[in-house]
Formats: structure tokens, C-alpha cells, sequence
């Protein structure tokens, strides 16, 4: 994310490269390819965090409001959503999360 | 291995949505639930990409309801009364649902009012209002087949249906819509409210009451058509809707 005035405070925020690259479909929102500001402002120099990343930083926030964009004047399709797909994940705790939960069903064969 | 679905009642599915992703996915839900509906997760597909071997998690979700909370919370896991009252439920929103969303459509009028009484039947099957004794005879002709696993088959004769079943059959055609027509649309719900439709969606809650309705489609042409109702089990596939 660039360097961008948030409307509720008047602050302009420095860049973080945060970035949200979505894939709007309708029923499915494809997440392909996610860094949070809160993650990627760490690695900046100097770094950006705390009460210096922009508020509105949330990929849930930012995925509604495109979501509301993308679906004004269909009908039904804002309630239509049947599926959240989060692609290739980076997140080193997500990973390990999948990998123990796809471990513990080989092991037990609840293959569905 | 390198694809696995992992149902919600699961703590695999349920350590998978206390992920970053996962919670990502939860928030967007429950933080939107006026615009998005009142939605809950039912299960997550973890799936590999070859090339580079990450994962992929595939959250799915449905609408919330009386029938899938019980299901969530285990209260209604056996057969018997809970099923009956999940499938009441479940008419009963669609006939809401539909019902409610009228007010904003602009429908002719015998399309209109074949969508208010689908929605009427429904109401009154759920309140077990609109029951039929299955075993009278009138009910045991050879016009429609009765098979209670997967569909009820009847060809349209009534004039009035007729154009119903015409009239879902030009807009399928027209937006390229599924076929299988689910309750919750207009076009489902006015099949409900022709003669053959207030009739099968009645004799299945009175004979076989842990199956409901789920889709109906219209099979055929202007010159023969017939009404496909889909049934389901509830237990063995739930709502999917």
C-alpha cells in the first residue's frame, strides 16, 4: 500500500508495500496473492508499525469494500458468496497449521 | 495425498480457521454480516499447487440457519423430530426469503402469484398445515413416479402451469441460469405454486419426512414439458443452499 491519507484522521501514512491482490468472482473470492501492511511495514527502513500503519489495513476491510464495489447492481450477489479461496499461503503459521492438519489426516484416512 | 476436506466440527478444519488466513476469512464474514447475510463456515479444502508446492485453503460457506446450527452443535444428528423441524425451518425461510424479496421485483402477473403461492404452500407445509393422507388413492395413480431417493417426475398439463413452466423455461434460457432451480429463487418458488408443485411439496412432508425439496427443474419443450422436483435427504447431503 502507498503512502495514503486516511479520511477519519487527516494522517497522511508512509508506504508499507503492504499489498491484497484479489480475484473477484461471483460465490468466490480468490485470495492470490496477500501481505499485510502490518507485515511488510516491518521490513521497511525505517520501519513502519504500530500507530504508524495506516488503520484500514485489515485484509477483511479492504476485501469488503472492493467486494461491495464489484457487486453493485446484481442482486444477491454481496449475499452470494459461497467460498473464500486463500491461495498459495505464505504465512509461515498457516503453513504449518495445513501441514499438521494434512499430516494427522494421512495418518487417520478422514480423506473427504 | 494432496487434497483434503476437512468438515467444521473437525479440529483440523477448526485449528485451520484459527489461522491467520483462516481468521482473515472469519473476520470478512462476521464483520459484514448485515450486507453479506448471516453466513458460517462448513468445511476447508486444503489443497497442493504442483509447481510450487504450497497450499491452497479453500474456505467454504454457507447461509446460517436453523437446520446447519443444529447440525453444528450436534442437537440434531439423529433422524426423527429435529429433521422435520430443520426442514420446516428451511421452507419457512424460503418462503420468507422469497416472499420478502417480491416487494423489489416487478413480475407478471401470473408469474407474481404463482411465486406468492409457492411461497404460501411452503408456509403452510411448514406449519403442517397443508399435510396429505399418502395412503388415500387418489395419490397412488400412475401420472407422476414417485422416487423418494432422488426425484419426483411430473408431466404438466394444467394450462396454468403450463405457462409457469414456460415462463421459467424462456429466463433459464435467457440469463443462462442453472437449470436446477433452487427454492430460494423466484423461478423455484413459482414452480412450487403450480398445481403439480403445491402437490409433490406437500405429499413429501407428509410421507417421508426426513426429505425435503432441495431444486426443481423444468424438463422439456413448449410442447411437453415436465416438473422435476429434486429430493434430498437431509442427512446424507444437508442443506446446500
Amino acid at each position: 500500500m502507498a503512502s495514503t491519507p486516511d479520511g477519519s484522521t487527516g494522517r497522511t501514512y508512509q508506504p508499507t508495500a503492504g499489498k491484497y491482490m484479489n480475484i473477484y468472482n461471483p460465490e468466490i473470492i480468490i485470495a492470490q496473492d496477500i501481505y499485510s501492511p502490518d507485515h511488510t511495514g516491518t521490513r521497511k527502513t525505517p520501519e513502519v508499525k504500530g500507530q504508524d500503519v495506516i488503520p484500514f489495513k485489515q485484509w477483511s476491510d479492504v476485501t469488503f469494500v472492493i467486494w461491495q464495489d464489484y457487486c453493485k447492481n446484481q442482486p444477491n450477489c454481496m449475499q452470494g458468496v459461497r467460498g473464500i479461496l486463500q491461495m498459495s499461503v505464505v504465512n509461515p503459521n498457516s503453513k504449518t497449521t495445513a501441514e499438521q492438519a494434512m499430516t494427522k489426516a494421512g495418518r487417520s484416512s478422514t480423506t473427504g | 495425498m494432496n487434497r483434503v476436506y476437512f468438515n467444521i466440527n473437525s479440529p483440523e478444519a477448526q485449528a485451520l480457521l484459527s489461522s491467520p488466513n483462516g481468521q482473515g476469512t472469519v473476520w470478512f464474514l462476521a464483520q459484514h454480516k448485515n450486507p453479506l447475510g448471516w453466513k458460517i463456515i462448513t468445511g476447508v479444502t486444503v489443497f497442493m499447487n504442483r509447481e510450487d508446492t504450497s497450499w491452497n485453503f479453500l474456505f467454504r460457506i454457507a447461509n446460517h440457519t436453523a437446520t446447519n446450527h443444529q447440525q453444528a452443535t450436534g442437537s440434531g444428528s439423529k433422524r426423527g423430530p429435529k429433521y422435520e423441524d430443520a426442514i420446516k425451518e428451511m421452507y419457512r425461510l424460503a418462503a420468507s426469503d422469497v416472499h420478502s424479496s417480491l416487494a423489489v421485483r416487478d413480475e407478471p402477473d401470473v408469474f407474481g402469484d404463482a411465486i406468492k403461492l409457492g411461497a404460501e404452500v411452503l408456509t403452510n407445509v411448514s406449519s403442517g398445515s397443508l399435510l396429505y393422507d399418502t395412503h388415500h388413492p387418489q395419490y397412488m395413480t400412475d401420472e407422476y413416479d414417485f422416487d423418494f431417493a432422488t426425484n419426483v417426475t411430473w408431466s404438466v398439463s394444467e394450462s396454468r402451469s403450463k405457462l409457469i413452466a414456460q415462463e421459467v423455461l424462456s429466463r433459464v434460457a435467457s440469463n443462462g441460469a442453472d437449470s436446477k432451480l433452487s427454492l430460494f429463487k423466484a423461478e423455484g418458488m413459482a414452480l412450487i405454486g403450480t398445481y403439480e408443485g403445491s402437490t409433490v411439496a406437500s405429499l413429501i412432508a407428509s410421507a417421508v419426512r426426513d426429505r425435503f425439496i432441495s431444486d426443481v427443474s423444468v424438463v422439456g419443450g413448449s410442447d411437453s414439458m415436465a416438473l422435476c422436483f429434486h429430493i434430498q435427504d437431509f442427512k446424507a447431503s444437508g442443506p446446500d443452499w
